[in-house]
């Protein structure tokens, strides 16, 4: 009721008051999201479903397809998608415990050894399987402890300590440091003056950091600091108006910072902070100049419409010729080496990029641009995870050369999945949002699925020509592909 | 600019509607179909409506204020809203799936049309101090009230996590409670009105 207030508050508005930029920018991107997929479902009929019976693949659910196509990669990196991982894998614990370790696979409630695999890797990753177990039992009582609601979200676990956020009952963002060993919450965090804006929660060499967008002394930027020690702020980054993310990887963490000027946002910078030594340093920023704003037709050409200067600390940086908008750097994935980025190109695709931070060198990987890729989810020098068209995700394993597909027929089609990130050895984690993840383990050849929902566990295995049960489906005449039912 | 459209129209020339609807047609159709989902013939007929409206009324247009796409956009969205309550009263069954969170709400809150949350007069208070507000504040305000766009959907257009935008939503809101009562500390009722409308 309240909400409708507003609703109805704006039938006085009036109509310069109103940012309509904002809008025709959403238009415009969904419609050039639309041109692409257009082009890239084109594309993908020519070539990636050829041995199969594409109708009856697309038809009945999610299919898998290895590809032996050979793309180029190149010999760097290693990366940990660290958070992503975190929340996964503390979904996973949680369901482990409720389900006391039995874990569904079809209509069977049998173990896999798969499925052990995965739960095996997971204990492996935290080590102390029984301490993860107490904290989840202390995670469902902190709702008395803290009168909270049960929306805390795990942000890492550490040692005898899990750091978690949440709203507190003033609806100010919060944090706690809770021991999971004693049972306390020993170390809570709702100052009003963290909370203000975007701020996350990191870990480096096992000290937690924080960081938040606000005003600091008269200056608005990014503040580093450790939570239990909020005055002695380490780092100090300049940021206008606007919002953040963040990525980690190895001792670095980098920002992604959209600046807002006028009312929208109108540059991106690339900032790396060095969590050893504590500096920050810019890598890139992309300023946009507006051509002719109110030129209607040319709206519909966004290179026409927008000139960009791009700045960057090598010379080898594409400079001109770019469209798109300057917020649309889309950082993927950030090891101790360098990050991966990608950028609209003047054809209104998107190419794929490595920087290096100690060459200071930008190096656009061909395998990963233009037409082959819509959205990077996740690299690094063993695997590549990527949204090629609606409904479709592929997985590069470049050391066996082979591509592997999963076609969705959901709602939202490949939009549901949010983020990847690797799973201990051979193993890709992909998540659904709100719904579920996905881990592919590419030592058995195994596709597990997580419905958070029903709280259910699915596996399938990639054999050659045998039947399985009411999920999975081996198409005849092809034998290294299979058809995953819904 | 917009100069050709202009000068058609205060001919009283009907070209000048055909070319803002050559330029603008997408837009509209965009602002429309984010509230009314895809029900594709209300669509049609809220687009049609607008331009109808925008030609009707184009003596009180003001080029000295605002692009003829603001007004535009402005219209489509209040036409696109009453075409929302005329379906919720002629429909007894809505597909909320068809609709926005932000606009499920509101139908919701249309089958109780006797919650009258809030004066006029108030209302034109509530829209001038979410005028006031800074630029992202506003921005994140208007797409969620004005545009009625999904919380999802502004988190991946603002570069933002949904519990991220809820969060500043919902501090925004207390912020405007805040200035509104310090508006209207001198009116009777006023307080009361905020108080009703932030249960």
């Amino acid at each position: 009721m309240d909400n409708n207030v507003f609703v109805d508050a704006y039938d006085n508005a009036r109509p310069e008051d109103i940012n309509v930029e904002c809008i025709e920018k959403d238009m415009l991107e969904e419609q050039k999201k639309q041109e692409t997929q257009k082009g890239l479902i084109n594309e993908l009929d020519n070539y990636q479903l050829d041995s199969i019976d594409k109708n009856k693949a697309k038809n009945d659910g999610v299919v898998i397809v290895m590809n032996s196509n050979r793309r180029r990669w190149p010999e760097l990196m290693m990366l940990t998608a660290a958070a992503f991982v975190v929340v996964i894998l503390a979904t996973f614990i949680s369901k482990e415990l409720k389900k006391d370790n039995d874990i569904n696979v079809g209509d069977n409630n049998t173990k896999t050894p798969a499925a052990e695999l995965a739960l095996g890797n997971f204990k492996e990753e935290f080590s102390e399987s029984n301490q993860a177990a107490d904290f989840y039992k202390e995670l469902d009582m902190t709702e008395d402890i803290l009168n909270i609601n049960i929306e805390a979200k795990v942000e890492w676990v550490e040692g005898d300590y899990a750091y978690l956020t949440y709203m507190n009952e003033e609806n100010i963002e919060s944090s706690c440091k809770l021991n999971y060993k004693t049972h306390k919450v020993e170390t809570e965090y709702s100052k009003q003056e963290i909370s203000e804006g975007t701020s996350c929660i990191f870990m480096y060499d096992s000290k937690i950091y924080r960081a938040v967008l606000g005003d600091y002394n008269g200056e608005r930027g990014i503040r580093i600091f450790e939570p239990d020690d909020v005055e002695n702020v380490l780092c100090f980054i300049k940021a206008s108006e606007g919002s953040f993310k963040y990525y980690t990887g190895g001792q670095n963490i980098v920002f992604k910072l959209s600046d807002y000027e006028n009312e929208y946002p109108i540059s991106s910078r690339v900032v790396r902070l060095n969590l050893k030594s504590m500096e920050a340093s810019e890598i890139m920023s992309i300023t946009s100049e507006i051509i002719n704003q109110s030129d209607a037709q040319d709206l519909a050409d966004m290179n026409k419409k927008f000139r960009y200067k791009f700045n960057s600390d090598s010379d080898n940086m594409p400079y001109e010729g770019r469209g798109g908008y300057a917020s649309s750097i889309h950082i993927a994935s950030v090891d101790k080496e360098g990050f991966y980025y990608q950028l609209p190109n003047s054809k209104g695709l998107k190419d794929t990029y490595y920087y290096s931070f100690d060459k200071k060198q930008h190096s656009k990987i061909d395998g990963l641009s233009g037409s082959n890729i819509d959205y990077l989810m996740y690299a690094d020098a063993e695997y590549a995870v990527y949204k090629e068209s609606k409904g479709t995700i592929h997985i590069a394993d470049y050391s066996k050369s082979k591509i592997y597909t999963i076609e969705t027929k959901t709602e939202y089609g490949v939009d549901e999945y949010y983020g990847a990130g690797r799973f201990g050895d051979n193993q890709i984690a992909i998540g659904q949002y709100s719904v579920g993840f996905i881990i592919l383990d590419f030592n058995n050849m195994t596709y597990h699925y997580e419905d958070t929902r029903s709280n259910m566990s699915y596996e399938w295995r990639l054999t050659q020509n045998t039947e399985g049960n009411s999920f999975l489906q081996l198409m005849t005449g092809n034998s290294n592909s299979l058809i995953l039912g819904k | 600019m917009e100069e050709d459209i202009i000068a058609l129209l205060s001919q009283g020339d009907e070209r000048g509607i055909e070319l803002a609807a050559k330029r603008y047609g997408a837009l509209i159709r965009y602002v429309i179909k984010g509230i009314l989902g895809n029900r594709e013939n209300d669509i049609e007929e809220c687009v049609n409506d607008t331009y109808l409206k925008f030609w009707k009324n184009y003596d009180s247009y003001d080029s000295a204020k605002a692009l003829i796409k603001n007004y535009l956009v402005v219209i489509a969205r209040n036409t696109a809203l009453t075409k929302l309550r005329t379906i919720m009263n002629e429909e007894k069954h809505i597909d909320g799936g068809e609709l926005s969170d932000c606009a499920k709400e509101y139908v919701q809150h249309g089958m109780n049309p006797e919650e009258k949350a809030i004066e006029k007069e108030n209302l034109e208070l509530v829209y001038s101090l979410v005028n006031n507000l800074k630029a992202e504040e506003r921005e994140l305000i208007q797409r969620r009230y004005f545009y009625m766009q999904s919380s999802k959907y502004i988190a991946d257009k603002m570069n933002m996590t949904v519990s991220a935008v809820d969060n500043k939503i919902s501090r925004i809101k207390k912020k405007l409670k805040v200035r509104y009562d310090e508006r209207c500390s001198g009116k009777d009722g006023g307080i009361k009105t905020w108080t009703i409308m932030f249960l």
